[in-house]
């Protein structure tokens, strides 16, 4: 009888990769001592992912590394990744990369009988033991199948390959080609035998735009997390959103902070906490970007960063409009305590974006943040991605505990529903809805505070006004309701005295 | 095997002039390395150019023949040989 031992029988280690996100979809990194594939179309970012593998290995975790090129020559490779700061040719001079050039060589190849792919291995054996390397990288096995007629053999050897790598504790990782994006994984089906672990990276289409993804669908005796995430690659190399993985584990305070309207801080009951998200809602031309801005305004008073991402105006009608409510923002702004930042939402896909905003804050590092508005973004992708979108902001700032005001315009003037707030009204913890009120002829302006996760808040639809010194909270509305609902509508009640219950009741939530 | 295979078809047609040097990669894998040696058996040719290759057991001996440009009916041809690992 075959004798187990604990130690065969615990899941194996993981290496740390350092890859943003990659660590923790799949719960540590990559498998030591294990084969783990790569598969994907062309296009789908494969080299970059292997690359950026490696050279952080090498970089932060001191791993030496083994890359066998089979498809390009190590010149063009090491050429293609010098733009994401990635220079191979210092870690080959360092000793800490050994790159085998397996690439189709000029000269003719003819192929007579049955062969193995032994020289292949003595080049990675002898590399491994030169520079001392525990990883191994095959770019790609793909490569193999087009330059040699003879997949059974092939398939066989490729086996042995890995298995030897395996026998003498690599840790390697092998990319394969897919021809559709959905379906088989491979052509040759080598995920099959190959390998215990195997990462899809994806490369869609969708509406115009194309969205990187990666799934981790099988790592054998072990947990990770289901699903796909979308990635990006830009400068910094690979960055996986891991949105849904993301925990709610934030700490949460009870410091609170002014919104920068001694009477909104009193409808508030006190204030903001200073790591809530606040979720800012009416149709447009009420007043949302005044709010935003009175948000921001107090942040700089206070000293603090403040970052304000305006997704529907220019850097100098928002100044101008902040200057004409007596908010001093080109000061600040030359100070650096203010960070306008203006793009169109169409710029760029929503992952980008969202890579953006979170390199953004991780430069800036701003105490407040403001997204003017969230509701522009739902142009750029489907209605799922915005989803991610959201969820994925609301959480980054959570944790990194900036205090976060996002705008909403609702898609009719009386307010109403809208995507934006469908989804993210559950995870913001305050919720204020600017709303027209038309009273006998007269459009006003309401407020009312819908939530506040945490504290009392005051629950009558407060009237405000908008001059040049900025925003004013007047008295609750009295013998309205529906103002919430967009249908406002005068109460009385059978003596002829006005009816504050109704209102009152409307918010009793 | 494949060594005195080469060797047969060497002295029949080149008249014992040529040079077939027989490396085994497996004790000096620096040879793999600087001749990018992936498969085994590969057989090198490198002079007359173009340098060619041949994989495999090499048990075809009529395609070795075309392949190396040796008219048979001619008998023997002088040619220089390179490595076989």
């Amino acid at each position: 009888m075959t004798k187990l031992s604990a130690a065969d029988l615990s899941p194996p280690e993981k290496l740390a990769t350092g890859i943003d996100g990659f660590d923790h979809i799949s719960m540590g990194g990559l498998p030591k001592g294990r084969a783990t594939v790569v598969a994907g179309s062309s296009g789908a970012g494969k080299t970059i992912f292997m690359v950026e593998l490696l050279v952080r290995g090498a970089l932060q975790f001191g791993r030496n590394a083994v890359y066998v090129s089979l498809e390009e020559r190590p010149e063009d490779l090491a050429r293609n990744v010098k733009r994401f700061g990635w220079h191979l040719d210092r870690l080959v001079e360092d000793g800490r990369l050994w790159i085998i050039n397996a690439s189709p060589d000029t000269e003719a190849i003819e192929q007579v009988g049955q062969f193995e792919l032994d020289g292949l291995l003595v080049q990675i054996r002898h590399a491994m033991k030169t520079i001392n390397a525990d990883t191994v990288f095959i770019d790609s096995i793909d490569a193999l199948f087009n330059r040699f007629d003879a997949n059974a053999l092939l398939r066989r050897e490729i086996y042995r390959i890995v298995d030897q790598l395996k026998l003498a504790g690599a840790t390697s990782v092998l990319t394969i080609e897919r021809v559709a994006e959905y379906g088989m994984i491979s052509r040759h089906g080598i995920e099959e035998f190959v390998s215990d672990n195997v990462v899809i990276l994806r490369n869609v289409l969708h509406e115009e735009k194309v969205r990187r993804t990666i799934q981790i669908l099988k790592m054998r005796g072990d947990m990770h997390y289901k699903g796909e995430y979308p990635f990006t690659i830009s400068h910094g190399g690979v960055s996986i959103l891991p949105l849904a993985a993301r925990e709610l584990k934030q700490s949460s305070t009870n410091i609170r902070v002014g919104f920068g309207n001694a009477d909104l801080d009193r409808m508030a009951g006190g204030g903001l906490f200073r790591d809530s998200i606040i979720l800012v809602s009416g149709p447009t031309g009420c007043g949302k970007t005044l709010m935003a801005s009175t948000f921001a305004a107090q942040g700089c008073r206070d000293g603090e960063r403040v970052l304000y991402l305006a997704y529907e105006e220019s850097p100098q009608q928002l100044l101008r409009n902040a200057e004409s409510w007596s908010l001093e923002f080109s000061r600040w702004q030359q100070d650096g305590t203010l960070r306008v930042i203006c793009s169109y939402p169409e710029a760029m896909g929503l992952e980008d974006h969202l890579l953006v905003i979170q390199r953004e804050i991780e430069t800036f590092k701003p105490s407040r943040l403001i997204v003017d508005s969230v509701s522009a973004m739902e142009r750029v992708g489907s209605v799922r991605y915005f989803r991610e979108f959201v969820v994925g902001l609301c959480s980054y700032a959570k944790q990194q505990e900036v205090c976060s005001l996002f705008t909403s315009t609702t898609p009719r003037l009386s307010g109403g529903d809208s995507i934006t707030e469908a989804h993210i009204s559950t995870i913001t913890d305050s919720i204020i809805l600017l709303r027209y009120v038309e009273i006998e002829g007269h459009i006003r302006r309401g407020i009312a505070v819908m939530k506040m996760r945490g504290s009392q808040h005051a629950k009558q639809v407060y009237e405000f006004t908008i001059d040049n010194k900025g925003l004013h909270i007047a008295r609750p509305f009295q013998h309205v309701q529906n103002i919430v609902l967009g249908v406002p509508s005068l109460v009385h009640r059978p003596d002829g005295e006005p009816d504050t219950a109704a209102i009152d009741d409307l918010f009793a939530l | 095997m494949i060594v005195a295979r080469l060797n047969t078809i060497f002295q029949q047609y080149f008249d014992q002039v040529y040079e077939l040097q027989v490396v085994d990669i497996n004790k000096a894998p620096e040879v793999a390395i600087e001749k990018q040696i992936i498969a085994t058996p590969t057989f090198i040719k490198n002079f007359p150019p173009p340098p060619l290759r041949i994989i495999g057991e090499m048990n075809d001996q009529q395609f070795l023949l075309e392949w190396l440009a040796i008219d048979v009916s001619l008998g023997r041809r002088g040619t220089d040989l390179g490595d076989a690992s």
